[in-house]
């Protein structure tokens, strides 16, 4: 009788230690995760600080191609407003994807405004013209580089919550498992689709 | 039937390798050139230049130059990778710069560290890659476009972050100083002095000439013993920078 309550309770202290155990690393994950989803941030504000002075640049061009401008404009100001949590990585999935999806428009639109340069010999050797190539493709890499951190950051908090015994704690200590980001292929792709959406649902796809 | 074993056997090894697309090793030197294209006197001395750069602001500077880069990998990628694994610049303020070159790709890259994103931004490593090493580079002058490049590099860095002379004194803490033969020796010395004192003359309260100048040549020998103490001084190995990306490529 008395035996089994100290066996009871020193399975309850065994679990108790294992749980706080399992906080403290889960915490220290989550926040690892915050930390890189800040650096996410930061480099693709840093991209969308750089729209505008590069808008300004090549409007200077004699005749530059318009519409490729107003497609640049258009996916900064959309990415401006899409909602998402400030120095918090996002714990819904459909959240990141939005964000994503903005993003990866305003990319689109920027490398085909880089392409169209291409175009305007006078506006490729300018020296304003070509920093500004170079402050772009590092913002890209940046990107590419904080969006991998991010999602080895996102893995292995994911990988600590499914694993034993955290597994037992995590649900009910409020973890929940993080979204990754998509490949980026696919972002690259999706709005040529959604141009051919258009003409085929204008009411949805005008929205 | 031993030797078919042993074939089989390197190939297994060999394919392992294929698969991990291992990177080249953590360099000694600053300067490497496994491309064969730069005499080894100019590395000589862009090495000790760079060497007594990390002295003077901490900020490492690792320059390679290889034939060509590997099958499939893309310049920025395998950059990025390189940079994680080398690590130049000091953990604390991530103050490194790689500068690679591919030969047969005819392309370059700068990447910068976290810690120097501010001194060298993106527009400049550009302009440096354009404007000082892409024209040498064309007229197959690897020796002096690198030279360049690093000299443009060491321009925009040096006042970032300041170094302690003696690149490896930087990293003796004075612990390490005090149970050193040299600091053992030192401490004797002025605990001897001292009590030499103490029994000669308790009254006076001043430190004797002798003790002060004991303790300080023991203070002002720490710089000279942490500069002897990189006997190695020269080499290069990473302080655990990290780096975000940074930088520019460009090809000639």
């Amino acid at each position: 009788m008395n035996k089994t309550l100290l066996i009871l309770l020193g399975v309850l202290t065994v679990l108790i230690l294992a749980a706080v155990a399992s906080y403290n690393g889960l915490i220290g994950s989550s926040q690892a995760v915050d930390a890189s989803w800040a650096q996410v941030q930061n480099v693709y504000q840093r991209r969308a600080d750089l729209v505008p002075n590069l808008v300004q640049t090549v409007q200077g061009a004699a005749n530059f191609e318009k519409s490729t401008i107003v497609q640049v404009t258009e996916a900064r100001a959309s990415v401006g407003k899409v909602n998402i949590t400030q120095n918090q990585a996002p714990a819904d999935a459909a959240q990141l994807a939005d964000f994503q999806k903005a993003q990866g428009q305003l990319g689109t639109a920027l490398s085909r405004l880089l392409v169209v340069a291409e175009n305007y010999p006078d506006l490729k050797a300018s020296a304003n013209f070509r920093d500004l190539q170079a402050q772009l493709e590092g913002t890209e890499n940046r990107i590419t580089v904080e969006r991998g951190r991010f999602n080895a950051a996102v893995q292995s908090y994911n990988t600590k919550i499914r694993s034993l015994p955290t597994v037992f704690f995590a649900g009910f200590l409020g973890f929940q498992p993080k979204p990754y980001f998509q490949a980026s292929a696919g972002s690259e792709t999706a709005p040529a689709v959604r141009f051919d959406f258009n003409g085929a649902a204008s009411p949805s796809g005008k929205q | 039937m031993m030797q078919r074993l042993l074939c089989g056997l390197l190939l297994i090894g060999v394919t392992a390798l294929r698969a991990e697309d291992p990177l080249p090793p953590p360099p000694r030197e600053y300067v490497t050139d496994s491309a064969g294209v730069i005499p080894r006197g100019e590395i000589v001395q862009l090495n000790r230049r760079l060497n007594a750069f990390e002295r003077e602001t901490s900020n490492q500077i690792v320059a390679a130059v290889f034939p060509s880069l590997p099958e499939g990998a893309s310049l920025e990628d395998f950059a990025q990778r390189l940079y994680s694994s080398w690590k130049p610049g000091t953990k604390k303020n991530a103050n490194g710069v790689l500068i690679l070159v591919f030969v047969k790709e005819r392309k370059v890259r700068i990447q910068s560290g976290y810690g120097l994103e501010g001194a060298l931004p993106d527009a400049l490593c550009s302009r440096i890659i354009r404007e000082t090493m892409v024209p040498a580079f064309r007229d197959g002058n690897f020796g002096s476009g690198l030279a360049a490049g690093v000299q443009a590099v060491m321009q925009a860095t040096k006042s970032e972050y300041k170094g302690k002379a003696g690149a490896r004194g930087r990293t003796m803490s004075l612990k390490d100083l005090l149970f050193s033969p040299l600091g053992l020796f030192f401490l004797v010395m002025i605990a001897l002095i001292v009590a030499g004192r103490n029994r000669r003359d308790a009254s006076s309260g001043g430190i004797s000439p002798g003790a002060a100048a004991a303790t300080g040549f023991f203070l002002g020998s720490s710089g000279g013993w942490g500069a002897g103490g990189g006997g190695d001084s020269g080499g290069f190995s990473g302080g655990g920078g990290e780096s975000g990306g940074g930088g520019a490529s460009g090809e000639w």
